[in-house]
């Protein structure tokens, strides 16, 4: 892309006049220069989502004056103006995204198609505008692939094609406002649905690579639904975010509500404050549990970047082909991977660890910051002197939340000993808050305990059968360990909230989003959108290398297994592109179908009787024609015959008709089968002629 | 090729079939030629037979008239014919004490003016009214024609000695302009071993006036659809822009080609019409309209077979 002015070209150079369009040099006019103008803000549309707020009001103000401004006057801008502003714009992309390289440089391209709106002074400015723009909306998928970023990207396109279309229009079309802006869009329109076939079958069939080009496709920029560390007031973002983050199909039936936590990972080491996990955690699980009979099957569709590794039903006692389930059986994804879909096996009663902990795990399991929370370090050594008994203990400290603690997604902020501060001056917090004092209060009585990060809940979408789980449906519990029983689950957010965990977070207050939801017009909406985007999940984006391979593996099996398959498959190829061609090359003469479908039919029997042997010129009416091509042909003359009466009647009769169906396959075929038998009579002929045509 | 492929075919009404049978029976090996005339009058058009002498011309003409049952007059062209010769005069009457208008010979259905080229231009001219309005005028009044009103007209090759060339626009006038030529070697021998004169006095009278012009209005409502006015449209514009052409065909002519295509469908029996029609009917129709340049030594008859052979048909 240059962002120079278009240096005039010397307008005799022979050269270039003969070699490029003419109407390419010709100069813009002002619906042109519009439609330019509109191509760029389309194109700019799918990338509203991440550009930042105040880069892309620069970038409409610069295209708002620009459409003003070349209504004035329309002398071009001097050289020195183009680099200035590409320079500006360069330092502005820098500035605003950080980047102007990399898959952040869609946005450096983004400026460079605004800048060149600049330059537009004649059709071939405009032109390379137009496919330059087509390329802008495309690199939005370098961000989001979501449904609606498809729908957000088809303006871009049809605009694009639709300008592109009108500037290799030799005159300006005619007709009202309407027809004009009808015919306009027709075009690209009938344009990519000519291109549909051929854009499935290389989406099929075309090589994919195992991983993504670009390292991780889905940049960071992306809003992680969850990550992997837990510090007080981060969920709180996430409740509101309405997305979708991942959809759940149990084949055997959706287990109940009181059941659905979706477990993510498992957080280890705190420093008082913040809950991470230690990379330890990742290894893989020593002892895996016998698989139990009726463990609960379910197949899980991630939205991409909703989590850094792989939620599944409490507890997974199978992990998905390729992936190993950890120690604390969560499935933590390896980097560079993007396994979008999986089938998990789970178990909800399932115990672990219930005969033995390991010393290091038992250690990292109580192991606390000796410095922070006295308050609360001091309050769990009490309580746990008057309940010697662990299970009494946990019991009791639970139940402490159910007085005095109240649930909110906006508590106030707290300080370097939040969980003092939480559970002795605030009271008020969400699972978050929770899950942590609680762990925290376990630890310091000598149990140990972890916090689980995951998803609890869940929309039941009865069109397509299946649990949706939205970004706000994120959740943090509690996990502790008693002797013979293992890990038991406690969720101490349920003691002050038991709305949070009977519905789920939308049914809490600030949601207003999700309260329109259960109106039951947006309801029915809403669940139609899910499923369609979960069938573009299923079937576009996560169609990768392996399913590509499966299924043509799949494909082959109904094929003959034959050693000469290779050879037949090329030998249908070449057929294949040799009708292909024929069939474009057929009837040289140009022709206008649209325009007259007789005329055209006409062409065609022309062309094919000249093919046959009888030639014909365009002042011959049919009827001189047919009579001359039955005496060539006489087996053929009824349907010779037939066929002219017919073109005449639908051509000149009196009753004005649908032109009627001429079919033209059966002449062709026919005549085909003439001329081979002449061939081989002529052949056989020969063949007995020659012995006696040769001398004895 | 496309004629013989048409003549051969039947006419849709038995009445014509029956007219063609009788003049064929008397113009021998001239079916076309016949065909042509006919459909001439049937459009309504005046027709002119160009000829050497002795072809059977007037054979013709006077033969139709009769199985046409048309009133008949014959007028002969000579050099000292003159214009009231032709419509008439008034003549003063004694006993009304007044003018009396005493009508000439185009007072009649069916006008036969042997070797029109003879007439002084003047009386010629005399002609054209009559032809083109259907009424003349004299001493300021004016007198309807018969209807309906067909003018056959013959004329002798313009190199003979003692002619006088038609203006154009009396050439216009004419629908068809026929050439009948020498018969065929058979025909010739059927017509000398006959006599020279053999059928002329037992013509039969198969058509009458009122049904004639029952099927003049048929032939105006033949269907002609967009697509063969374009190909009609198509051979003007052609017409207009050939190099060796000094006058294109005027929007006239246009329409006596397709009121001609018209009648030749119906004598074929259909009720739409096809270019086939058109070019059969294009030559006669053209070749007296299409002025050659001076220094194309070609005539307006080749020139209108070039023009077919050259315009495709949209």
């Amino acid at each position: 892309m240059s962002t120079a002015p278009a240096a005039p070209k010397p307008a005799g150079s022979p050269r270039r006049r003969r070699g490029g369009d003419p109407l390419s040099q010709q100069p813009l006019d002002a619906v042109q220069f519009r439609l330019c103008c509109l191509t760029v803000l389309a194109a700019l549309l799918p990338h509203a989502t991440w550009l930042p707020l105040p880069f892309l009001l620069v970038l409409l103000a610069l295209i708002v004056f620009r459409w003003a401004q070349r209504g004035r006057q329309t002398s071009p801008w001097p050289w020195w103006f183009h680099t200035a502003l590409m320079l500006c714009l360069c330092a502005a992309s820098w500035v605003a995204i950080g980047s102007i390289s990399g898959t952040q440089g869609a946005g450096f391209l983004a400026a460079m198609l605004v800048s060149k709106l600049y330059e537009a002074e004649r059709v071939r400015d405009a032109r390379s505008i137009a496919t330059f723009a087509s390329f802008l909306v495309m690199t939005q998928f370098l961000f989001q692939t979501a449904l609606w970023a498809m729908l957000a990207g088809l303006p871009g396109v049809i605009v694009a094609v639709s300008t592109l279309a009108s500037l290799h229009r030799p005159q300006p079309m005619t007709g009202t406002r309407r027809e004009r802006a009808w015919a306009s869009l027709r075009q690209p329109l009938r344009l990519m649905l000519m291109a549909l076939p051929l854009t499935a079958v290389l989406f099929v069939l075309f090589p994919r690579l195992e991983s993504p080009l670009w390292g991780n496709a889905f940049g960071q920029k992306g809003g992680m639904g969850l990550s992997d560390r837990m510090e007080p007031g981060q969920l709180g973002s996430s409740a509101l975010d309405d997305r979708t983050a991942m959809r759940v199909r149990f084949p055997d039936g959706v287990p109940p509500l009181s059941q659905r936590y979706f477990r993510g990972l498992v957080l280890w080491r705190t420093d008082g404050r913040i809950w991470t996990r230690p990379e330890m955690s990742d290894a893989p699980a020593l002892e895996l549990p016998a698989v139990p009979d009726r463990g609960v099957r379910h197949e899980v569709t991630l939205e991409p970047d909703a989590a850094p590794w792989l939620p599944a039903l409490d507890r997974p006692i199978a992990a998905p082909e390729g992936l190993h389930l950890s120690l604390d059986h969560s499935l933590p994804l390896r980097r560079g991977m993007r396994e979008l879909r999986y089938q998990v096996v789970s178990s909800p009663d399932l115990a672990l660890q219930a005969d033995r902990l390991p010393v290091p795990v038992r250690n990292a399991g109580l192991s606390l910051p000796a410095d922070r929370n006295p308050r609360t370090l001091a309050y769990a050594r009490r309580m746990r002197e008057r309940y010697p008994d662990p299970a009494d203990f946990a019991r009791v400290v639970i139940a402490m939340f159910r007085n005095d603690f109240s649930y909110s997604l906006e508590p106030p902020p707290l300080g370097g000993n939040s969980v003092d501060e939480f559970l002795f001056d605030t009271q008020t917090g969400y699972c978050e808050h929770y899950a942590s004092a609680y762990a925290t209060l376990l630890r310091a009585g000598g149990v140990p305990a972890r916090v689980v990060l995951g998803y609890y809940g869940g929309y039941y979408n009865s069109i397509g059968g299946y649990l949706v789980v939205r970004r706000s449906d994120a959740h943090a519990w509690v996990e502790y360990w008693l002797e013979d029983r293992g890990w038991i689950r406690a969720d101490p957010t349920s003691m002050v909230a038991p709305e949070r965990i009977d519905r789920s977070a939308g049914a809490v207050g600030i949601d207003s989003l999700a309260g329109l939801r259960r109106g039951s017009l947006m309801n029915w909406l809403w669940t139609r959108w899910d499923y369609m985007e979960l069938r573009w999940n299923d079937w576009v984006v996560n169609f990768q290398a392996i399913d590509q391979s499966r299924m043509l593996q799949s494909l082959s099996r109904w094929l003959p297994q034959t050693p000469r398959l290779p050879g037949l498959l090329l030998a249908i190829a070449v057929i294949a592109i040799v009708a292909f061609v024929a069939w474009k090359l057929r009837g040289q003469a140009p022709r206008r179908r649209d325009a007259d479908p007789l005329a055209a039919w006409l062409q065609r029997l022309r062309a094919m009787l000249s093919a046959a042997g009888v030639s014909s010129h365009p002042s011959e009416p049919v009827s001189v024609l047919v009579a001359r091509a039955s005496a060539a042909y006489p087996e053929h003359a009824p349907l010779l015959g037939r066929l002219a009466r017919r073109y005449q009647a639908a051509r000149y009769a009196t009753v004005e008709s649908r032109p009627a169906r001429l079919p033209l396959a059966q002449l062709r075929l026919k005549l085909w089968q003439s001329r081979l038998e002449r061939f081989l009579r002529l052949r056989r002929r020969t063949v007995n002629d020659s012995p006696q045509g040769s001398p004895p | 090729m496309t004629l013989l492929a048409n003549a051969s075919s039947t006419p849709v009404d038995t009445r014509l079939g029956q007219t063609l049978a009788e003049v064929e029976r008397i113009v021998l090996g001239k079916p076309h030629e016949v065909r042509l005339a006919l459909a001439c009058l049937l459009a309504g058009g005046h027709l002119l037979i160009e000829d050497i002498p002795g072809v059977g011309k007037t054979t013709l003409a006077h033969t139709l008239a009769t199985v046409l049952g048309l009133e008949f007059q014959r007028v002969q062209g000579t050099a000292d014919l003159l214009p009231a010769d032709i419509v008439g005069m008034s003549v003063y009457d004694r006993t009304d004490n007044r003018f009396r208008f005493h009508p000439g010979p185009v007072f009649s259905q069916l006008l036969l003016f042997d070797e029109l080229n003879r007439a002084p231009p003047k009386t010629q001219s005399a002609l054209l009214e009559a032809m083109a309005e259907g009424q003349v005028s004299i001493d300021g009044q004016r007198h309807g024609l018969p209807t309906p009103f067909f003018v056959v007209a013959t004329q002798n090759p313009l190199d003979q000695a003692g002619t006088y060339p038609l203006p154009e626009s009396q050439l216009d006038r004419f629908m068809f302009c026929l050439s009948l030529g020498y018969p065929d070697a058979d025909v010739e021998r059927a017509l000398l071993s006959a006599g020279s004169t053999a059928g002329q006095t037992d013509v039969r009278t198969i058509l009458t006036p009122q049904p004639l012009l029952g099927l003049i209005a048929h032939v105006h409502a033949i269907t002609a659809r967009p697509a063969l006015v374009a190909y009609v449209q198509a051979l003007l514009a052609a017409s207009r822009n050939h190099p060796q052409i000094r006058l294109g065909l005027s929007p006239r002519a246009g329409l006596a080609l397709i009121a001609a295509a018209r009648a030749w469908a119906v004598l074929d029996g259909r009720d739409h019409v096809l270019p086939e029609d058109v070019q059969a009917v294009f030559v006669p129709l053209t070749r007296h309209r299409l002025h050659p340049r001076a220094d194309a030594l070609t005539s307006g008859e080749r020139i209108a077979r070039l023009l077919l052979a050259d315009t495709a048909i949209p």
